[in-house]
């Protein structure tokens, strides 16, 4: 007859905790050891070597990252503009009507791809000597960008002043010209700096503005090749207006102007300047995110399986409380730093690839192991007691609350981090013990920033410390927590299993 | 003074306003098998946690295999929890194997200890099966087995029947008898009666916290002597003619006669010899069966517990059929 000892208020087992069986002897630690190196070397086999695992942590990813690369590739292969462009100019001279058959006249077009072409060769290079990119690869990107613009063929239409705008809109919607544009005196008139925005409900205000009307069938990018070039013209008669040349003017306003930044600290000069550079923090913060929360994540669904199963006082016949949980916690972290292994490795033999590995500040790398390990204890030990706290996956949302709301500190950290990684607030995030890891491992690898010695040495003791009473807290809740069925505590009722244990 | 394998001393446990367990003291010999009975909420698990120093008692002292608490030997004990699983996706030899590594247990003789125990348990090509595959049986089986598989000094089994179909329950009586038979120490807590009064040398009772019984089998037996005789006549024979010559007889105080069956009792003075009454009955009348009604256990627990305090207890054991097809299989 299976006798049901459910528990179905949890207050008769409050003070149980103290009770439960604490540290075995000295002569015994051997032994312990012993037997959390068992507990965590079956947690990560159990977890890390696993089909399931490899698909999600191998597979699944690279999946992703191939369904990005074939969109980006799909996107490539766009069919060329063709069709007529139906202008009402009502400008003094048509000008526009004028500009724009100049601009989509064949000559200008062939002109226009030849200087682009011009430029992406330009880039490339400069890319194949920054980078070491090789030769074939900067052809095959070229291949690829000359398909990703291929000129456009647009006739222009020039309507009469009297031309019926149904009929034209009606064109436009049938597919039968590409679009109709349609431009007065106002469009090139200039709208005063610091005029008055129309009120609400008035008409809008016509000057600066001209009419661009499109079918359905005009594809997204289509239009805003042609809205470009009507823009382009407009502001070039303007120029012209002015008393400017267009052509001077552009040529002055796209001209490159770059930093040649170098930081100057006490170890020499370093480099600071390059776009992987800045995204740096973000991919070591992601890095120990994900480690730590994938560790996090199989040791709450772990706890709570050994629960539902019944199997943890067969485990515990076995060992102590104690025992399990650093062997839980033990295991699951190495699965962490296991995935966080393969996608470093992954990142550091593409950065090898791309010549760029000398960026990467090598400094950064052994202290993102140390934060990974905090940051993982603090979040393992928060799920560890969720995950014994309650009997199934339904009732750890209500107390999932609070590792949510710390799982996302480190994003809304990261823009005034990244702003300025000297900042109080950076200081602050990096003593708060929860956010210490994810705030330091954003500091650490910005190279145009030096985090002071004594913040480095103060904020990495105050993150263990931190983890110390975080994993002295979970232990309370986990002995009480573990062979206790029924109804799941609340958040308050964990605070008091605690303050009892 | 032999040191007993678990010592309790004035051992109480209180779960915030409910005491649990009161001023319990207990002593389990080393070397017997020991029946631990009550009924539901008396107190059973609480104190097999205890001993097994999953809890800790508020007061009093337990002791194991000589040490001050069961976290010191653990190694040394087996012990099958009431509430017990086995990890769904794990292989059973697997399971077996990191249930007997985290007792210290290890190397090449444990491969073959496994497979020689998955034979004797009927589960001979279970070792590759992932344990969700079993039926609950046996996965009670492979449970019963994780806890014994590192050869323990005691083994404590907390509703080792429970789940169990008859065939595979006579397997567990055997196994716990054979353990028995090697000298280990055996307690196991159950429902089921009859199989306690057919394994066990020694039975404790407990109701509300309290023990209400402790001894060996023989002294609880004379202790409860009903001093019954009954007795079955040939057939024909007149029932009050029956009755008379029964009530005739010297030691027979009283003869009671159940309406519809054939059976009479005959109950004892004080002083009766037994021996003396039956072979006077003999004598008088005609008879098909005389016996000698022994003391059962339900007869014991139905007389120390109130039937107020635990009347599911009493139908889940006198009424129920699933208990009783248990029952059944012992005959």
């Amino acid at each position: 007859m299976p006798k049901s000892s459910s528990q179905s208020d949890p207050a008769p087992l409050v003070g149980e905790a103290s009770r439960l069986s604490r540290r075995p002897s000295p002569s015994h630690s051997g032994s312990a050891s012993k037997k959390i190196a068992v507990i965590a070397w079956r947690e990560f086999r159990a977890t890390a070597l696993t089909r399931a695992f490899f698909v999600g942590a191998v597979v699944l990813p690279a999946l992703i990252w191939g369904a990005m690369f074939g969109v980006g590739a799909m996107n490539f292969r766009r069919p060329p503009m063709e069709g007529t462009l139906a202008v009402l100019d009502a400008t003094r001279d048509s000008v526009v009507a004028s500009g724009l058959e100049a601009h989509f006249s064949p000559e200008a077009a062939a002109e226009r791809s030849r200087r682009e072409r011009e430029a992406l060769e330009r880039i490339a290079k400069e890319q194949a000597l920054q980078f070491g990119v090789p030769e074939d690869e900067v052809e095959q990107r070229l291949a690829m960008a000359s398909l990703a613009e291929p000129a456009p063929r647009v006739t222009l239409e020039r309507l009469p002043a009297d031309a019926d705008m149904q009929a034209q809109r009606g064109r436009a919607r049938a597919g039968e010209v590409l679009a109709v544009v349609s431009v007065t005196e106002d469009t090139l008139t200039l709208v005063p700096q610091g005029a008055p925005p129309p009120g609400e409900g008035a008409a809008p205000d016509p000057r600066g503005s001209y009419q661009f009307i499109q079918g359905e069938t005009l594809r997204p990018e289509h239009a805003r090749t042609l809205r470009r070039s009507v823009e382009r013209v407009i502001e070039d008669e303007r120029f012209r207006r002015a008393g400017m040349d267009p052509v001077a003017v552009r040529a002055v306003s796209n001209a490159r102007t770059e930093a040649d930044a170098v930081l100057v600290t006490r170890e020499g000069e370093k480099k600071s300047n390059d776009a992987l550079v800045r995204i740096l923090p973000f991919i070591f913060l992601m890095l120990i995110f994900m480690g730590s929360m994938t560790g996090g994540q199989y040791l709450m669904m772990g706890t709570l399986e050994e629960k539902g199963s019944r199997v943890m006082e067969v485990i515990l016949s076995a060992c102590s409380v104690r025992e399990l949980l650093l062997g839980k916690l033990i295991g699951q972290g190495l699965v962490g730093l296991a995935l966080m292994a393969v996608y470093a490795g992954v990142g550091l033999a593409a950065a090898r690839n791309f010549n760029v590995l000398s960026q990467i500040p090598a400094g950064v790398l052994p202290w993102t192991v140390v934060y990974y390990l905090m940051a993982y204890a603090f979040l393992g030990a928060m799920m560890l007691a969720v995950g014994s706290a309650v009997t199934e996956i339904r009732e750890a949302q209500a107390l999932y609350a609070p590792i949510m709301l710390l799982t996302f500190m480190p994003f809304l950290l990261m823009f005034p981090l990244l702003e300025n990684p000297g900042s109080w607030i950076a200081t602050a995030a990096s003593f708060f013990p929860p956010t210490t890891p994810f705030a330091m491992v954003m500091r650490l690898s910005q190279p145009s920033y030096q985090v002071p010695l004594w913040e480095l040495v103060g904020s990495t003791i105050a993150g263990f410390l931190g983890v110390v009473a975080m994993i002295w807290i979970a232990a309370k809740v986990f002995r009480v927590g573990v062979l206790m069925y029924g109804k799941p505590p609340t958040l308050l009722g964990l605070l008091k299993w605690i303050r009892y244990a | 003074m032999p040191e007993g394998a678990i010592v309790i001393e004035g051992v109480t446990k209180r779960f915030r306003d409910k005491t649990a367990v009161d001023q319990l003291d207990l002593v389990v010999p080393t070397g017997s098998l020991c029946g631990f009975l009550g009924p539901n909420g008396a107190g059973k698990t609480t104190t097999i946690r205890m001993i097994m120093a999953i809890f800790l008692p508020d007061e009093g002292r337990v002791s194991v295999l000589g040490r001050p608490s069961a976290a010191e030997s653990k190694d040394r004990i087996g012990y099958l929890p009431e509430e017990r699983g086995v990890y769904r996706k794990m292989r059973v030899g697997e399971f077996l194997s990191y249930i007997a590594n985290l007792k210290g247990l290890g190397g090449a003789c444990l491969s073959r200890k496994i497979d020689d125990w998955l034979e004797r348990v009927a589960l001979p090509d279970a070792r590759k099966k992932r344990c969700e595959e079993l039926s609950k049986g046996m996965q009670q089986k492979v449970q019963f087995l994780a806890s014994i598989i590192h050869d323990p000094e005691l083994i404590i089994l907390d509703e080792p029947f429970s789940g169990l179909d008859p065939v595979n329950a006579r397997l567990m009586r055997s196994l716990i008898e054979e353990m028995h038979r090697q000298g280990r120490t055996i307690i196991f807590s159950t429902h089921v009666l009859h199989s306690a009064e057919q394994l066990c040398t020694r039975i404790f009772m407990i109701n509300k916290g309290r023990k209400i019984l402790d001894g060996s089998m023989d002294e609880i037996r004379s202790q409860f002597d009903p001093k019954t005789i009954v007795v079955e006549p040939l057939s024909g024979e007149a029932p009050e003619a029956v009755r008379a010559s029964l009530a005739s007889v010297p030691g027979v105080h009283a003869v009671a006669h159940a309406g519809e069956r054939r059976t009479f009792e005959a109950r004892l003075d004080a002083v009766a010899d037994a021996g003396a009454v039956m072979r006077s009955i003999v004598e008088r009348v005609p008879t098909r069966r005389v016996e000698l009604r022994r003391a059962t256990l339900e007869d014991v627990f139905v007389h120390l517990v109130d039937p107020g305090d635990s009347e599911d207890v009493l139908r889940e054991m006198l009424g129920d059929p699933a208990a009783s097809s248990e029952v059944n299989a012992d005959a």
